[in-house]
């Protein structure tokens, strides 16, 4: 069995096998050029953009652009504060995530079921098709132009309950039962037994999650009120509003905007497909 | 015994902090007495005389750059605002302190209607008058009539005044105006032979819409690499051009009712005009996807020959061309063409005090107002666009060379908004209608019935809702 | 039934509740509250100046109002357009990588990764640049080649494709990744087997392939139709709704009454409607997906439980 792999590798591929390949090759090159277009651009002259025919790469380097951004708007403060939306609020959900599903999985009480149904019966709702009451919320709980208010809002979701609920149904009963006979709390034996174990899950969700919050945008777009309160999407598309009439500039905003997450998915690439899988059905 | 309380504090003259809240019921009562009273409490810091330090904030959209002149160094759109805030505090009252905040124009609309629910108004906004209208009537904004002296109102126009008024009550302090019109790249015009059509570098041509027809050609035959002439309507931003289009053959708009009635054939010509150039490839192409400020980015980029300006828009171009950021052009001023006479506008821009429900800060704020629009050094800064004063518009004549163009194109103002309640949502509602002539949709003639349609049925839901007609 | 009856014993009944609590508030708070409060807010008319009960005034001002049904239409376009696509390209990409060698796909994958990772902001940004009427590389191009249409985002015909374009090009990546992870897990013996038998790659595909990986599809159906629904970014930057409309969805419908309208009743029926088509289409594909996981958990309980004891 084994020694058929390598013969079917090196086999010459089907017709069919082929074209496909070449198409789906030629569409990954086109997925790239955006990306050769923005950065490419961000580093033109403003007239320099506007050149039909076009330059397909800059003639010189005009870096003014990202001075500008970084001189002229608090593009800085915008990725810090993207940081810290999304590290808080996913951290919040691993926590509250971890919690409820490990009750589902491996607690008894009552209504249990019908308290899961609910909480998946939510994943159905995208919390902004309720925007208009959650924002009064928002106002009553006077978190309007503050971190907590863009934080809060996405830390309830069933996401994680749903994802991790899978993995602590994995564990052993045995561990956790030999872990109470022991006379540990439930939450001891929840946090240095159990929740280690199920490591993978909990980073699939904070992967998932954090690339979540960090490309949110309308909800963060109606809490940050003013520039220094923006997360990096906000500031970086209220570019495309501004007066200034240099494109390279905006182009030079979205090319900040895109990096972070680029290089981090660079870096935890294999991470990132894991949890993505892992967070779907787990086969 | 409660109302009798209430109405001796009313009675107080010197007490502004309980007139200014008469944004509602009060406003009827507070009016005539406060116009008597006011020239003695002008310029004195009596708002806050418990010494309460605050801070209000100031809102913006931007405008001009540098407290005085565009040259000066880190010149920007809050510099004029943060040191009339700082003059404020160390002439007048050490305890207000000014904090000013740009907000971009397009998200304006957003900005103030979350504010509003948010109760996180600011205390003060510098705007444009027609575009602020609607939260006057809603009742975000507190009428300024008592702090308007008569020495005021005869410095300032009245047409400046109309602008600023909404029945009887001002709203806003006028500070300066920006008249708009049209803009074009001599240079383009001398290369493509039509130097007959260039008037001169202080002065604001006037071409009939056949002329305009003429040079766009000519310029689309010459120089096929730009585009002749900008045409946008993506959304509401500049909308006031197209507006004025729209009077072109000289329809009126609105009817004696405050009704819109540009669904008549001077309407229908005039936009029919418009579509005309775009089939022709003389605009832009898909203005229906471009908003104004693609357009004035291509005009400042040498993309576009004849494009759409306001006073502060130009002076700003001819910032950035002497500073080196754009490439010198030579740009001159034209109206938007009209048969028999050409239409121009003007936005009235100033402050307002914001309702805010705290009476000290709207005090404070009524005065902060009161000191930067009557101020002989500060109103100096109005120049940057120009200056409703004439006072000033005598004083800052020499510097200013379009300043006499101005004043000559003066008669060809005419009104655009009305300051009517829902100017807001009307304005939402033209652009559709714009993009469906220029894409072929409808007819010149169904968009504009579509739009008036459409735009009574929001101007008779906004006299329902609005706080001043109720 | 040993183990249920020793679970028991080991806990306080009240443990599971303290457990759940946190994640609970924010639910209760940030979720049930608001649906039952848009549902009330739905049924008032709300001024300045006063707060009525209008009954159902709301939806059918809405029923009534064309720009409101283009945007339900709309909707049910990106969302059957955008799925469907979705789902064929991401299963045809990965019928093709799946079986390569592993830097091919990893290469492969991580490109069509990229637009969803740098966000939908980035991408509506780039796509506005390439599209731009005047000066965008997308029309310049396609001026050249000489279509006679000009601006793509200006065709009413045309814009809602563009749209939808555009989001599957930024969603696609998702779909690659599970689908390949899914193919990856499908038993080699089988497909060998297939193949010894002389069945050809497309073969393969159809009858072993895309049968085995239905979980993933069902999966991937149900978060595109949520994801598609609440569409907003891609509107807000690429069209803003436009042309006359033509590109106008629920979400940014719902947006501009709530935010840029001050319509908040209006915009609270929008969520309510839009709740309802959720539930509608969601529900379905949900109970299938469920149904197979359900399915399958007690089966892995029963056979822990077998053999611990």
């Amino acid at each position: 069995m084994k020694n058929l792999l390598p013969k079917h590798k090196a086999k010459r591929m089907e017709p069919f096998d082929l074209v496909l390949n070449v198409v789906v090759l030629l569409g990954a090159i086109l997925n790239l050029f955006p990306f050769y277009w923005l950065i490419t651009g961000s580093l033109k002259t403003s007239a320099g953009i506007f050149k039909m025919p076009p330059e397909w790469f800059p003639s010189t380097f005009h870096y003014q652009n990202y001075i500008d951004l970084f001189v002229g708007q608090p593009a800085l403060r915008w990725a810090l504060n993207s940081i810290l939306v999304a590290v808080v609020t996913t951290v919040l959900v691993v926590g509250c995530s971890a919690l409820a599903a490990y009750a589902f999985a491996k607690l008894e009480f009552k209504g249990k079921s019908f308290l899961f149904a609910l909480f998946i019966a939510t994943l159905m709702i995208p919390k902004e098709i309720f925007i208009v009451p959650l924002f009064q919320i928002i106002l009553k709980f006077n978190l309007s132009n503050s971190y907590l208010g863009m934080i809060l809002p996405n830390v309830a979701t069933a996401f994680g309950v749903f994802l991790l609920k899978g993995f602590f149904e994995g564990v052993p009963d045995s561990i956790r039962e030999s872990g109470r006979l022991d006379g540990a709390s439930e939450l001891t034996v929840f946090l240095k037994l159990v929740l280690p174990i199920v490591k993978p899950g909990v980073g699939a969700l904070f992967i998932l999650n954090f690339v979540n919050v960090w490309n949110d945008y309308l909800w963060q777009m109606l809490i940050s009120r003013s520039k220094e309160m923006m997360t990096l999407m906000v500031g970086t598309a209220s570019l495309m509003q501004e007066i200034n009439p240099n494109f390279a500039y905006k182009m030079a905003g979205a090319t900040v905007a895109a990096l972070p997450m680029l290089c981090i998915f660079i870096v935890f690439q294999r991470y990132f497909t894991k949890g993505i899988t892992l967070g779907a059905v787990k086969e | 015994m409660k109302k009798l309380t209430k109405l001796l504090a009313l009675a107080l003259p010197a007490c502004m902090a309980f007139t200014a809240c008469g944004q509602s019921a009060g406003s009827a009562t507070t009016a005539p007495a406060s116009t008597a009273a006011t020239t003695e409490t002008t310029t004195s810091a009596a708002a806050t005389p418990t010494g309460e330090k605050m801070e209000l904030t100031l809102w913006l959209t931007p405008s001009w750059k540098g407290v005085f002149s565009g040259d000066e160094p880190g010149a920007d759109y809050d510099s004029f605002f943060i040191e009339a805030g700082k003059r404020y505090t160390e002439n007048v009252n050490p305890n207000v302190t000014i904090k000013v905040e740009v907000i971009p124009g397009d998200t304006r609309d957003e900005k103030v209607s979350v504010a509003e629910s948010t109760n996180t108004l600011p205390d003060l906004f510098y705007e444009g008058a027609f575009t602020m209208s609607s939260y006057y009537h809603n009742g975000s904004i507190v009428p300024l009539t008592d702090i308007v002296g008569a020495e005021d109102k005869t410095d300032i126009a009245d047409g400046i005044w109309e602008n600023c008024m909404v029945e009887d009550e001002i709203f806003v302090f006028p500070f300066a105006h920006m008249p708009g019109t049209l803009v074009y790249n001599a240079d383009m015009l001398k290369a493509a032979g039509l130097e007959q059509y260039i008037a001169g570098e202080y002065e604001i041509a006037t071409w009939t819409p056949d002329e305009l027809k003429t040079i766009l050609q000519t310029l689309h035959e010459k120089q096929p690499e730009v585009y002749p002439l900008s045409l946008f309507a993506m959304n509401n931003q500049g909308d006031t051009w197209n507006l004025t289009w729209l009077r072109m053959y000289g329809s009126k708009f609105f009817g004696p009712d405050g009704k819109l009635i540009v669904n008549d054939g001077a309407g229908v010509q005039a936009l029919q005009y418009l579509i005309d150039l775009k089939d022709a490839g003389l605009t832009v192409p898909g203005p229906e996807s471009l908003t104004s400020n693609d357009c004035n980015a291509m005009f400042q980029n040498k993309q576009v020959a004849v494009s759409f300006t306001n006073s502060t828009l130009f002076t700003n171009l001819q910032t950035d061309m002497n500073n080196g950021t754009l490439e010198k052009f030579d740009a001159r001023l034209a109206n938007i063409p009209g048969d028999p006479a050409p239409n121009s506008f003007t936005y009235v821009s100033g402050f307002m005090a914001m309702n805010t429900g705290n009476d000290a800060r709207i005090a404070a704020a009524k005065d902060f107002i009161r000191y930067v629009c009557t101020d002989p050094a500060l109103v100096l800064a109005s120049k940057n666009t120009l200056p409703v004063r004439e006072t000033v518009t005598k004083q800052v004549s020499g510097e200013m060379p379009y300043l006499q163009a101005y004043t000559d194109n003066a008669k060809f103002i005419y009104n655009f908004s009305n300051n009517m309640p829902g100017y807001k949502e009307l304005r939402n509602v033209l652009f559709p209608e714009l993009q469906a002539a220029f894409t072929g949709e409808k007819t010149a003639q169904q968009a504009l019935d579509s739009y008036v349609e459409k735009g009574n049925a929001v101007i008779e839901e906004g006299r329902k809702v609005s706080v001043i007609y109720n | 039934m040993p183990t249920m009856k020793r679970k028991t014993h080991l806990q306080n009944p009240y443990t599971g509740y303290f457990f759940i609590l946190p994640q609970f508030l924010f639910f209760a708070v940030f979720i049930l509250y608001p649906v039952f409060e848009g549902f009330r807010i739905s049924l008032y008319k709300t001024t300045a100046v006063s707060n009525t009960f209008v009954g159902l005034e709301n939806y059918q001002i809405l029923f009534a109002d064309p720009v409101f049904l283009r945007s339900v239409f709309n909707t049910l376009f990106l969302v059957v357009v955008v799925t469907a696509c979705t789902l064929f390209f991401g299963m045809m990409i990965s019928v093709a990588i799946f079986d390569k060698k592993s830097g091919y796909i990893s290469v492969i994958r991580s490109f069509y990764y990229l637009p969803v990772i740098v966000s939908t902001v980035v991408m509506s940004m780039v796509w506005k640049f390439l599209l731009n009427p005047a000066n965008g590389l997308v029309s310049y191009a396609l001026k050249q080649s000489g279509y006679p249409g000009g601006n793509v985002l200006g065709d009413k015909n045309l814009v809602l494709w563009i749209v939808a374009f555009v989001t599957v090009v930024a969603s696609l990546g998702q779909a690659v990744i599970m689908y390949v992870a899914a193919m990856e897990g499908v038993s080699g013996e089988v497909l060998e087997a297939a193949e010894v038998d002389g069945a050809t790659k497309f073969q393969r595909t159809i009858h072993i392939l895309i049968p085995l990986v239905k979980p993933t599809t069902l999966y991937l159906a149900v978060t595109n139709v949520i994801s598609i629904l609440k569409l907003f970014v891609i509107i807000q930057l690429l069209t803003d709704g436009g042309p006359n409309n033509s590109s106008m969805t629920m979400m940014y419908y719902l947006y501009r009454n709530a935010f840029i309208y001050d319509k908040k009743n209006i915009a609270a029926a929008i969520g309510v409607l839009m709740f309802l088509l959720a539930v509608l289409m969601a529900t379905p594909q949900f109970k299938a997906m469920s149904g197979s996981t359900g399915k399958r958990l007690p089966r892995k309980k029963n056979g822990k439980g077998g053999t611990t004891k």
